[in-house]
């Protein structure tokens, strides 16, 4: 063969490849192969041992095209059925909903366990691992409703996976609680069996640029000041990116956004974009990022110098493993704006952090295990009150929930799109490791440190 | 516009140039010698990251020296591979080898998979996020980057000494020219390729080896470094070791410069590698060297350039 010749149609059967490798790739973690076993929490929390598929002994849960109907239950169990990242890029934070999930389980079996028309009812937990892939999310959940016969469901985590997941719920007409979804596109879709424990991420931003004004007129924070708004290309990031720009428009004299960028979920690399902020001049980073972008984000931030008055990546940055992984010193001042804290002063809050820490060696839960305990206590206490079984009742119960509880606000209740509207609170890390509550100001344990240290 | 990042972009780009170079070496090495595209490409940098974090966690060997084991191991475990596998569809159509080589690239994700889980895994000492600061310049450069940079440059001298120097190395050119001719002249070919292969799935490991110091890894890593590979040889012209660093410093320049100078928007960054790879094949089928050929000053000077894919250098680069 003429070697030009050979080393074009080489060329092109590479673009064909490249072409072909760019359609199939690109997915979540997990797509290929990924493991998919099945892991059964019972009545013993923090446990997390296989044991298998949950062999779908309540009877009555129907299966008659497309609703899943019926007063369940019949047996001494109520089975309830939820699909995890417990693999994949979000395995992390996947383990620990699992431990919440089985933490509000065991607390509640303990005490007998929910009552239903007179008679106290076990509860037994079905939780499959999605390896972080929304498609196997949503074959999990439909598989949880069809072929376990669960009677409710837990959701999943995180906003991309409940947003493809939540449409299980809505198709066999069976209650879904969840606290792994806060952006509000999710809750726009009229689904009625769907409900959250996490409010929208537009109020997340919202309170953090209300601590930052405080700090502007304590004098602690450059007026006006510019922004590095960087967020990931998920209704989460674009909730959060609202925030702050409605917020920055209202307030024209206080902030200026001077870059707008967005960075793809899971992404390996984010050095060019920190190169970008770095010659914005900007004197905040306000980034929205999950755990592990986060986490790489923050290395690559700290590898290339850059220094802001103010650091924050939404609801991240007062994790264990940020600490662990890139040390004290480097997290020390980054602000994340929680739906939770250890250190509210409710007796539901305390209530929790003395009976998790109890169950796992003194260890304090964070907001992920508070948040996903309180979305089964409050599918739990729902059942409970609706004396039934019946998932209509169940979800009619639900949509009237309004429960003293340990979230910010003290309550959990649902608005019309069931999706919870609590303020949030605002931690940072101290350069001993600690992560402290400084807002809102009447419930703060600290001053925020502002500016950052360097 | 922003011309005052020009120089903090334009470093950032050479140190990935760097990165981007190094990956590609084993690509090319294989096409020149077996003219296989080996898609397998990105399953060893992800095993060789792992490899190291293995090395690191089990024996506490520092990460800057798993290179040194995990570089031998992968020779041979190429050379097995040639052997027991690759070998046996030589002379098949095209397809039969991308067929074959992705379904190892497979298997390897999927062994991944059930050992390691598909948890994502980082690499991190109390060097990792130590830099250099020159603040009259206002630029930070990570070590670790600057690290990888230097293992790339060497790598190519390496590469260019072997290829040109010793017998090894003219042989695997021959080969790679014309697999006739050389066995004419008493090439044992099919050893040849063997050795070749293996230094091709060597580099490609050490790439993976040094990536996981710097980025984090799971089971499909090395997908878009793959993809980046192939738009880098490809722009490179298939043709020199030289050229696939040209390739490389091309498309690092490209996309730093598109998004730190131009003002794109960073997630769009890799829009700008996959329009350069199609723009290259409509536009310059043969690369970067093919259009220094057809350049008047630079027809008549010979390259020194060592070439893996010989016969398809417009500007020579046979055996010397």
């Amino acid at each position: 063969m003429n070697p030009k010749r050979a080393s074009h149609s080489a060329s092109v059967l590479i673009l064909v490849f490249v072409l072909l490798l760019a359609a199939c790739g690109g997915g979540a973690s997990g797509g290929v192969g990924g493991n998919q076993g099945n892991q059964t929490g019972g009545a013993g929390a923090g446990t997390g041992a296989s044991q298998g598929v949950a062999s779908g002994t309540p009877a009555g849960a129907g299966n008659n095209q497309g609703a899943a109907t019926g007063s369940g239950c019949a047996g001494d169990q109520i089975v309830i059925g939820a699909s995890l990242p417990l693999t994949g890029k979000e395995a992390r934070v996947g383990g620990f909903y699992r431990d919440g999930y089985e933490t509000a389980v065991k607390f509640w079996n303990e005490k007998g366990g929910i009552t239903v028309n007179g008679q106290k009812k076990q509860i037994k937990l079905n939780v499959l691992d999605n390896t972080t892939n929304p498609t196997t999310s949503v074959s999990q959940y439909e598989r949880l409703v069809t072929q376990d016969k669960v009677d409710f469901l837990l959701g999943s985590y995180s906003t991309l996976l409940v947003s493809a997941d939540n449409v299980v719920a809505q198709r066999y007409k069976i209650p879904y609680v969840n606290a792994g979804g806060a952006a509000s596109a999710i809750y726009s879709r009229g689904n009625k069996y769907l409900f959250g424990v996490l409010s929208s991420v537009v109020n997340l931003a919202t309170t953090e640029m209300d601590l930052l004004k405080a700090q502007q007129d304590a004098g602690k924070l450059k007026k006006p000041a510019n922004i590095a708004l960087i967020w990931e290309n998920t209704d989460h990031g674009k909730d959060f990116q609202q925030g702050v720009q409605a917020y920055a428009k209202k307030h024209p004299d206080r902030f200026k956004v001077v870059i707008d960028e967005t960075f793809e979920l899971g992404g390996q690399d984010y050095s060019s974009l920190l190169r970008k902020v770095k010659g914005s001049k900007a004197d905040l980073f306000l980034a929205d990022a999950h755990l592990e972008d986060f986490i790489l984000m923050h290395r690559q931030y700290t590898e290339q110098g850059l220094n802001h008055q103010v650091v924050t990546y939404g609801a991240r940055g007062s994790e264990k493993d940020a600490k662990e992984q890139l040390g004290n010193k480097a997290v020390a001042g980054v602000l994340s704006a929680t739906w939770w804290s250890p250190e509210l002063p409710y007796p539901q809050a305390k209530e929790f952090v003395e009976y998790y820490s109890k169950n796992h060696n003194g260890e304090m839960p964070a907001w992920y295990q508070a948040l996903s305990f309180e979305a089964a206590n409050t599918l739990f206490n729902s059942i409970q009150k609706a004396g039934s079984c019946d998932k209509e009742k169940v979800r009619d119960t639900l949509a009237k929930y309004n429960e003293p509880s340990l979230l910010p606000g003290n309550k959990t209740y649902f608005t019309e799109t069931g999706q919870i509207n609590n303020p949030f609170v605002v931690v940072q890390n101290t350069t001993k490791g600690e992560s402290v509550l400084v807002w809102p100001k009447d419930i703060a344990s600290a001053e925020p440190m502002i500016p950052m240290p360097k | 516009m922003d011309f005052s990042s020009i120089l903090p972009v334009t470093i950032g780009a050479i140190l990935l140039a760097g990165l981007y170079a190094t990956m590609s070496y084993g690509l090319a090495l294989i096409y020149g010698v077996m003219r296989i595209v080996n898609l397998a490409h990105a399953g060893v940098i992800m095993l060789a990251a792992y490899t190291t974090l293995w090395l690191y966690t089990s024996f506490k060997l520092e990460p800057y020296l798993a290179p040194l084991i995990v570089v031998p191991l992968y020779f041979l475990l190429g050379m097995g591979m040639q052997r027991l596998i690759v070998r046996r569809i030589a002379g098949a159509a095209p397809i039969v080898s991308l067929l074959l080589l992705f379904a190892i690239w497979l298997i390897m994700q999927n062994l991944a998979y059930v050992i390691w889980t598909g948890n994502t895994q980082s690499i991190l000492r109390p060097y990792t996020t130590r830099s250099i600061q020159i603040e009259a310049l206002d630029l930070t450069i990570g070590w670790l980057r600057l690290g990888v940079f230097v293992a790339g440059l060497l790598t190519l001298i390496a590469l260019q000494f072997f290829l040109s120097r010793t017998y090894l190395g003219k042989a695997i050119r021959a080969t790679t020219q014309d697999r006739d001719s050389a066995r004419l002249v008493g090439v044992d070919v099919e050893q040849i390729s063997m050795i070749a292969f293996g230094i091709g799935i060597a580099l490609s490991a050490l790439a993976g080896s040094l990536f996981a110091m710097i980025l984090p890894f799971n089971p499909d890593f090395g997908r878009v470094l793959m993809l980046k590979s192939f738009a880098i040889i490809v722009i490179g012209g298939l043709t020199s070791f030289v050229g696939i660093a040209a390739g490389a410093l091309l498309l690092a320049l490209a996309e730093e410069w598109s998004v730190g100078v131009l003002g794109l928007q960073t997630s769009l960054k890799d829009l700008v590698s996959f329009s350069a790879l199609v723009l290259v094949l409509i536009l310059l089928p043969n690369g970067l060297p093919a259009l220094i050929g057809r350049m008047p000053s630079w027809r008549n000077k010979p390259t020194r350039s060592v070439s893996p894919v010989g016969s398809a250098s417009p500007t020579g680069g046979g055996p010397k």
